[in-house]
C-alpha cells in the first residue's frame, strides 16, 4: 500500500515537472490600436502592427480577419 | 502576414488595409487575430480612422492634394511627388511622419513647423525597388499645436 502512494506521487511530480516544461507560445503585439487620425473618403491606407512570439514554445497558425 | 508561424522570439508583420468608402464620420474596425497561444486571452487589435470628404474644411490649415497617384516615368522609375500643408490661421503647428511604408516610399518635410500664414511640405517618393502592379499604402502624419491630430495621406503606385 506504501509502495503504491509512493509510485502515485512520484508519477504526479513528474507530470507536473514535464507539463512545465513543455512551453506555451505566447503572442505580442506592437501596439494593440492604430489611429490614423483625418483620413478621406473614398480612399485605402494601411498599417502595419508587429507580432512578436515571447512565450517558450512555437507559435502556429497565425491569422487574422477584419470583419 | 509574412509568416503564420513563428519560432520563440521571432517576428512578424501583420499589415492591415482599410478602404474608407463614403464613410463621414470616425471610424473603428477590430481586428481578430487567432494563433495557437490559448493563454493570452487578448487577440484583438483596432484601427481607427476619422474619415472626412474632400475638401477638409473644418482646419485652420489647408493641403493638397488629399492622396498621391505616382504614374510609371519610365519602367521603375517615378517622380517625386508632394503634399502642401499650408497656415490658414495664426496658430503654430508642428509636423512630424509617424508612420509610412519603409521599402516601398520615402517621405520627407522640408521643415517640421507651419508659422502662420506659412507653409509646409511633404515631399515623397517611390523607392526604386518598387514591385510591378498596384501599391497602395499611406503615411501618417502627427500634427501638435493647439490642437492635436493626425492626418493620413493616401499613396498609390501602378507599376509595370
Amino acid at each position: 500500500m506504501r509502495l503504491r502512494s509512493s509510485f502515485l506521487v512520484i508519477a504526479v511530480i513528474f507530470a507536473v515537472h514535464s507539463f512545465s516544461q513543455a512551453g506555451t507560445p505566447k503572442i505580442e503585439f506592437s501596439e494593440r490600436n492604430w489611429d490614423f487620425g483625418r483620413t478621406p473618403q473614398q480612399s485605402t491606407v494601411s498599417h502595419i502592427f508587429w507580432i512578436k512570439n515571447v512565450g517558450t514554445d512555437t507559435l502556429k497558425g497565425i491569422s487574422a480577419r477584419v470583419p | 502576414m509574412k509568416k503564420t508561424e513563428l519560432a520563440i522570439g521571432d517576428s512578424t508583420e501583420l499589415e492591415i488595409s482599410y478602404s474608407t468608402g463614403a464613410a463621414q464620420t470616425p471610424e473603428t474596425k477590430p481586428v481578430t487575430v487567432s494563433s495557437s497561444d490559448t493563454v493570452s486571452g487578448f487577440n484583438r487589435l483596432e484601427i481607427t480612422a476619422d474619415v472626412k470628404p474632400k475638401p477638409d474644411t473644418l482646419l485652420d490649415i489647408g493641403y493638397a492634394p488629399y492622396s498621391l497617384e505616382f504614374k510609371e516615368r519610365k519602367k521603375g522609375k517615378f517622380e517625386e511627388m508632394k503634399v502642401e500643408f499650408t497656415s490658414k490661421g495664426q496658430k503654430e503647428y508642428r509636423f512630424k511622419v509617424i508612420d509610412y511604408p519603409r521599402g516601398f516610399f520615402e517621405a520627407k518635410l522640408n521643415q517640421e513647423t507651419l508659422m502662420p500664414g506659412k507653409m509646409v511640405e511633404l515631399k515623397v517618393k517611390p523607392v526604386k525597388t518598387l514591385p510591378a502592379g498596384t501599391v497602395k499604402k499611406s503615411i501618417t502624419l502627427q500634427v501638435s499645436g493647439e490642437n492635436e491630430f493626425r492626418i493620413t495621406i493616401p499613396v498609390k503606385t501602378e507599376g509595370s
